[in-house]
């Protein structure tokens, strides 16, 4: 989905969309091609987290729009990368077990 | 008045005999226990399809390497160059990475449920083996057949996370996410093929390199030429 076509969702829905900054401080210094495609898996990574949060949302409709341009993200994220991950737009800090999924409970006597 | 200490034994032993049966039988001898909540149904529905696709992955993992190791023998022996050997080998390294990924996945899964004491719902035990799943034998097939399965496995889960709960629905939509770079994905260009050209495969024919390349080369599926 584009910038534009994402502004104008907003703007149908009531919100202001943000205006582009004239520039933007990059994440990683990027004077190398190897340092280009870290900074293109960066970036896809913060728009499939972005994403992710419109998936939290109940409206069927954003729920939908929300997986739909995660995948495409977590792709090119991919496609930059030259690997997958299990668990894309999410650091591997967020993913903390539980403990075991069975409750231990004093047992009844019969 | 001979009759009211018989009318109050009555009455004693009728407020006390159920609690004697739920001490005996728990609470289930009381009435059948409700049904879990359907996001614990589509919870528990998600793990058995991922323990499913993790058993069919190891099958594919197993059937690759032997594959690899007949063909490195028969290299070996000088009856052939090898080549199908390496991509064997390819091939199974990819699946192993994917496996990897479903494991986390189910792992995450399993976390979220939690299984009361007594349950009449046990959480699974994990399946060990499909009765009757079988596998081509052909790579191509093989890469094709399991593509397939992860491409349903998306569709159905772009269902299910519509109606349920907000966290759930954010896993399930990484879980369709991770469907999308199945080996072979013939919707999506292939980013194994890049990293086969960088890798140096500009020998496309006969080297190593150049059967990694024909194993991952974008190729549309039939129906879709």
């Amino acid at each position: 989905m584009s910038r534009d076509q994402l502004a104008g969702l907003l703007r149908s829905r009531g919100a202001d969309p943000a205006a582009a900054a004239v520039a933007y401080r990059l994440p990683v210094p990027v004077q190398t091609a190897g340092q280009a495609m870290a900074l293109a898996v960066i970036l896809e990574e913060r728009v499939c987290a972005g994403y992710l949060s419109l998936v939290a949302i109940s409206d069927r409709a954003l729920r939908t729009l929300g997986a739909q341009q995660i995948r495409q993200s977590a792709l090119r994220a991919a496609a930059w990368r030259g690997a997958t991950v299990a668990f894309p737009g999410l650091p591997a800090s967020a993913l903390e077990r539980r403990p075991a999924a069975v409750t231990r409970g004093p047992r009844a006597r019969g | 008045m001979a009759g009211d200490p018989t009318r109050r034994a009555v009455l004693a032993a009728t407020a006390t005999l159920p609690l004697l049966a739920a001490a005996c039988g728990g609470v289930g001898a009381l009435a059948a226990p409700p049904k879990p909540a359907p996001d614990v149904a589509l919870l528990r529905d998600a793990i058995s399809a991922e323990e499913l696709m993790t058993v069919r992955y190891q099958a594919a993992i197993s059937l690759v390497a032997g594959q690899a190791t007949a063909s490195s023998a028969a290299a070996a022996a000088g009856r052939s160059h090898g080549t199908a050997a390496g991509g064997s080998t390819d091939l199974a390294a990819v699946l192993r990475s994917l496996l990897g990924e479903h494991q986390e996945h189910l792992a995450q899964l399993r976390s979220r449920l939690s299984v009361p004491a007594g349950s009449p719902y046990p959480p699974a035990q994990g399946q060990r083996s499909v009765p009757g799943l079988r596998l081509p034998s052909a790579p191509r097939q093989l890469v094709a057949d399991l593509a397939a399965a992860e491409r349903m496995a998306s569709a159905r889960l772009a269902r299910q996370l519509l109606g349920v709960s907000p966290s759930l629905a954010q896993l399930l939509a990484r879980r369709r996410t991770s469907r999308s770079w199945s080996p072979g994905e013939p919707d999506e260009p292939s980013w194994r093929t890049r990293r086969c050209c960088r890798q140096g495969s500009s020998d496309r024919s006969g080297s190593r390199a150049g059967g990694r390349l024909w194993l991952w080369r974008d190729r549309r599926a039939p129906d879709r030429r």
